[in-house]
């Protein structure tokens, strides 16, 4: 029989955080969005900051990560990644806020603060991307 | 003999003594789980770190990054992962061997040191070492970042061609009574293509197979530095515990001893003191 799902594992330096058999998976990559059946050919991508979906058994779930790459091959997904909060462990005030923190400093950057804009647009995608996710789950 | 209020007092200060290496003991102890867990939790994504990086260096080979080239060794850095504080049996006097062996080894090309922790900086800034960086007081900082900044001035430093071999050495937990002072060749990376070059992978790469290659052999370095981080914050308080435990144990028999000859003297005291009495009291009969 053909396997219906992939074996996904999201890694970061310090844990496992998901580590589950999954019908479908989305993940950020730079080239854009791409998405995982079960079957997928090997594929080596570098991954930005955004939100992973996947569907186990229990249902869909988002995740939100931050830079990093993903390793897939025919029945496994690795994610690896710098960080990875789970959608249901956001608090999405506080998200809110952290976004729209680093939306100042980046509209407040001057001619001689240019060096800083790299790593204000990587934290601005970040702190969007752990809103995007929380929101997620704070709709339902 | 020392008189019994002297005895005594070494008695307190003996016990006051073990009071301190218990309380070392303990917090060593629960430094020490936390430590494992990490070290535990990391693994994973270190060990699926060397899986890719293994086959995308088999199907690319060397020479093909900055980090993976090999160049002329004259400046060799070693990467030192000591400690910042003492009382750790032989934890850093083991790593401290085995650089001085790197030193002789690579004798005629110059040596360079960076030092995690306070110990390998005092210690090697008294010979003849070039220092590079020294980070100190890290004990609240054992996470991802901080081995990242690490890795970031190695790479620097490396690709700036200061130095054209960085060497890592570092005490790897094995148990707690046993550290294994590691030493491995930190850059230029060598991936091991060995196990299954065979089946190269014919992958898709998003965006190009280069710039995967180069993303991940940065964060390659940083995830060993990390490890090396990791393993070493782990046998610190493991070899700690261990130190402490047993000089806890040496200030016990030594209060054991000590009770013993405090009695002894206390008891001589009295029967001298009998002994007095009762030839006094003869004299007068007498």
């Amino acid at each position: 029989m053909e396997k219906t799902t992939v074996h996904l594992e999201i890694l970061t330096p310090d844990r496992k955080l998901v580590d589950t058999e999954a019908k479908f998976v989305s993940a950020p990559g730079t080239e854009g969005e791409f998405g995982v059946l079960p079957g997928h050919a090997e594929l080596f991508s570098l991954l930005r900051s955004g939100e992973v979906c996947y569907e186990d058994h229990h249902g869909k779930h988002y995740v939100a990560v931050s830079w990093g790459y993903a390793h897939v091959d025919t029945s496994t997904v690795a994610l690896l990644v710098e960080n990875a909060e789970r959608a249901e462990d956001i608090n999405l005030e506080r998200a809110i806020k952290d976004r729209d923190k680093w939306e100042q400093e980046l509209a407040g950057v001057t001619q001689e603060g240019v060096k800083f804009f790299p790593g204000y647009r990587a934290k601005l995608e970040r702190a969007q991307a752990r809103v995007d996710v929380a929101s997620r789950v704070a709709r339902k | 003999m020392a008189s019994t209020r002297e005895i005594k007092r070494r008695i307190t200060s003996v016990k006051n003594t073990r009071q301190i290496t218990k309380a070392m003991k303990m917090v060593a102890a629960a430094k020490l789980r936390r430590a494992q867990d990490a070290v535990v939790q990391a693994r994973p994504y270190a060990t699926k770190m060397r899986e890719v990086v293994g086959s995308l260096g088999a199907s690319f080979g060397g020479e093909s990054h900055p980090l993976l080239a090999r160049r002329n060794e004259k400046n060799v850095l070693v990467l030192l992962f000591s400690s910042d504080k003492g009382l750790c049996g032989a934890f850093n006097s083991n790593l401290f061997k085995a650089v001085l062996k790197i030193m002789e080894e690579n004798e005629g090309k110059d040596v360079h040191l960076s030092s995690i922790g306070k110990k390998g900086r005092d210690y090697f800034r008294r010979r003849k070492v070039t220092m590079e960086k020294a980070y100190v007081d890290f004990s609240r900082n054992v996470n991802y970042p901080f081995a990242a900044s690490i890795a970031k001035d190695v790479i620097e430093m490396y690709t700036s061609g200061k130095v054209d071999k960085v060497y890592i050495v570092y005490n790897k937990f094995r148990t707690v009574i046993a550290q294994d002072v590691t030493v491995a060749q930190l850059v230029p990376v060598s991936l091991e293509a060995g196990a299954n070059a065979e089946e190269k992978p014919e992958g898709l790469y998003e965006p190009s197979a280069a710039s995967v290659l180069d993303a991940i052999v940065e964060q390659y370095v940083e995830v060993q530095v990390y490890q090396a981080l990791l393993e070493s914050w782990a046998s610190e308080n493991g070899s700690r515990m261990a130190a402490m435990d047993s000089a806890s144990r040496n200030a016990g028999d030594m209060i054991n001893r000590l009770t013993l000859i405090y009695n002894r003297a206390r008891q001589s005291a009295i029967t001298k003191e009998l002994i007095e009495i009762v030839s006094g009291a003869d004299a007068l009969k007498g």
